[in-house]
């Protein structure tokens, strides 16, 4: 067993996710936890699972963290590099296939296309404020249907003629499917008919003016569902390409980011990061007319980390606001 | 429009949204040089924000909704409100037909509380310095005195316009913003982007809004031919990228980014739209930006290499 490596964190709306990789890239040790609330608490765990894998003494080189809370969980870990998911998530799908044209990641809040060519990033696109192309609209409607997430992946391969179904939006999906249902349509394909709705929707909202050219690799918490793969494959008329790691990719990314960083010495904490006894806080800046929230993260002895506000004041820093004026 | 006298209007009062960023600092010059005394709403904060959510209809634009809102905020500030019928700011152009409705919408909605004042800047009938004539010569004052602030007013919106980054054919390596002048100018609004490319050390510039004509285009909406024509001159050794940010149901600017779209694939220029709307998240933008000039230096690197 390696001796020492990078760690990659990713901390998503759903998930947290982390990834131990060694100097050469290969994966040592990954992760793929629910958030429940609480990130903090999420790494922790993941971190004490990593502990029980590794050897004794194994040394983190170099840190890095992608996801939506990047900055405030870069200030918790001590993390060497903060990187936005998009980066991240090429970065990881161009190491494993360096052919990839495009990059769909679909995650619990957001979707996103990424164009790649000759293994650098040229285009990219996000899903707007709404969800009804991502993870939470299968959550949803799975949790109507009173089945799990898995077993609504294995149920849609079972249909041979899916059900139409309207997937401009999770509103209208919902009423739409109750209406095929009391109409007498299998269930398994109204569940079919609803990953074509997701696939159709992302493929039609995100992917509007984006060259999609094969290879195209699949990855984020969606790529797991059967279903999805199976409407991807009947809509792109090939089988899109699911990585070995597609859980996990944004971490494995962060991953290599920290490596290529070339970090001399690491400002990660390490395990102690287990044992932070997390207190978060939040307190009202009253430096303009705005007064903006901001969020606090201190363990007993100091702040570590800040986020929040319009402008970029409190970002990182961990001093104090002054008296006003 | 009112029961009193024009002439009798001894201060006026307008909201800082939409229109007014249209013409900077021109309005309240105009009417101080006239002897009024000016009353402009405070500059867009939260609590704008959170009043436009209260009182404007959802599917507005937020420029629009924050309009609704600054208005709210000076009604009955002075003897009148002023809200010009902005129907054309450049020769051969229309503005969004939204602005055409304003004075009318204050009228229904306010109508009662307090007079509407308000006058056609339509440039393909007569220039804005005529009608800031006219406007003076309605409410009652001597030709010379509107003469005078009209040309004051247009000699301080100079110098406002004059603090902008626009020269986008003298500068290198750098990031050309587009954005109408009402997005631009509200800082509540553009500040998070801003302040994000600030610190991310990169260097941005606008198209100059203050242009008196450009050559007739595709494109007949002013902001955005505007936009076009910058784009038609943009050289791809000087300009990184284009960041173009719309307010969320932007109708102008969902037909036009298309068009941009293509000039700037053509010009090998990489273009990105940012669509912005009163939730408060930055984590998408920050996502965003940050991805978009991620990618610009992977794609300089490669262009070395090649």
């Amino acid at each position: 067993m390696e001796k020492q490596g990078y760690l990659g964190i990713d901390v998503g709306s759903i998930s947290t996710n982390l990834v131990m990789i060694s100097e050469d890239g290969g994966v040592l040790f990954q992760a793929y936890t629910r958030v429940d609330g609480d990130p903090i608490e999420s790494i922790q765990k993941a971190l004490s699972a990593m502990r029980d894998v590794l050897p004794e003494g194994f040394r983190v080189c170099g840190a890095g963290v992608t996801g939506s809370a990047r900055y405030l969980i870069g200030g918790v870990i001590g993390a060497d590099v903060v990187k936005n998911e998009i980066s991240a998530h090429a970065r990881a799908a161009i190491h494993l296939h360096p052919d990839v044209k495009t990059i769909f990641e679909i995650g619990g809040q957001d979707s996103k296309v990424t164009v790649v060519r000759d293994g650098v990033v040229v285009d990219f696109a996000m899903n707007l404020v709404c969800a009804a192309g991502t993870g939470s609209f299968l959550d949803s409607q799975a949790k109507r249907l009173n089945i799990s997430i898995e077993e609504l992946g294995e149920k849609a391969l079972l249909s041979d003629t899916p059900t139409a179904i309207a997937g401009r939006c999770t509103v209208f999906a919902e009423s739409d499917m109750i209406h095929k249902q009391q109409a007498g349509h299998r269930q398994e394909d109204i569940i079919m008919g609803l990953c074509h709705a997701m696939v159709r929707n992302f493929l039609n909202n995100v992917c509007t003016g984006k060259d999609i050219e094969s290879p195209v690799v699949l990855q984020g918490g969606i790529s797991a569902n059967k279903g999805i793969r199976r409407a991807f494959e009947s809509m792109l008329g090939s089988r899109p390409i699911v990585p070995r790691y597609n859980m996990v990719m944004g971490a494995y990314g962060a991953a290599l980011i920290a490596s290529d960083a070339g970090v001399r010495r690491t400002s990660y904490r390490g395990y102690e990061v287990c044992d932070l006894r997390i207190i978060t806080s939040s307190f009202i800046c009253s430096d303009c007319e705005n007064r903006c929230e901001i969020v606090e993260v201190s363990d007993r002895r100091e702040a570590l980390a800040r986020s929040g506000g319009r402008c970029r004041k409190w970002e990182g820093r961990v001093t104090k606001p002054g008296p006003p004026g | 429009m009112s029961g009193s006298k024009r002439t009798d209007y001894r201060s006026v009062a307008m909201p800082r949204a939409l229109w007014y960023h249209l013409y900077p600092g021109m309005w309240e010059v105009f009417f101080r040089s006239l002897g009024l005394s000016v009353v402009v709403s405070a500059k867009t904060d939260r609590a704008t924000v959170e009043r436009a959510a209260l009182i404007s209809e959802p599917e507005h634009c937020l420029p629009l909704k924050l309009h609704d809102a600054h208005l709210h905020g000076v009604v009955g500030a002075a003897d009148v409100v002023f809200i010009p019928r902005v129907l054309s700011t450049l020769t051969e152009h229309i503005a969004c037909p939204k602005l055409g409705s304003l004075p009318d919408c204050a009228v229904a909605q306010f109508g009662d509380e307090t007079p509407i004042l308000t006058i056609d800047i339509d440039e393909n009938k007569r220039s804005v310095h005529r009608s800031m004539l006219e406007l003076g010569s309605e409410l009652g004052f001597r030709r010379n005195a509107t003469r005078a602030a009209a040309a004051a007013a247009l000699s301080a919106m100079k110098t406002e316009r004059n603090g902008l980054k626009t020269c986008i054919d003298r500068e290198d390596d750098y990031f050309l913003i587009l954005a109408h002048p009402y997005i631009l100018h509200d800082a509540y609004v553009s500040a998070p982007v801003f302040g994000k490319l600030d610190a991310m050390n990169v260097k941005w510039l606008f198209p100059d809004y203050g242009c008196e004509s450009i050559e007739s285009g595709p494109i007949k909406w002013d902001a955005c031919g505007i936009m076009h024509d910058a784009l038609l001159r943009l050289d791809a050794g000087r300009c990184v990228g284009v960041i173009h940010l719309s307010a969320f149901n932007c109708g102008c600017d969902s037909i036009v980014m298309e068009v941009f779209r293509g000039l700037l694939w053509e010009k090998n220029i990489p273009y990105m739209t940012l669509v912005i709307d009163e939730h408060e998240g930055r984590a998408g933008l920050d996502t965003r930006l940050e991805a978009f000039v991620d990618s610009i230096g992977w794609r300089n690197t490669l262009d070395n290499a090649v």
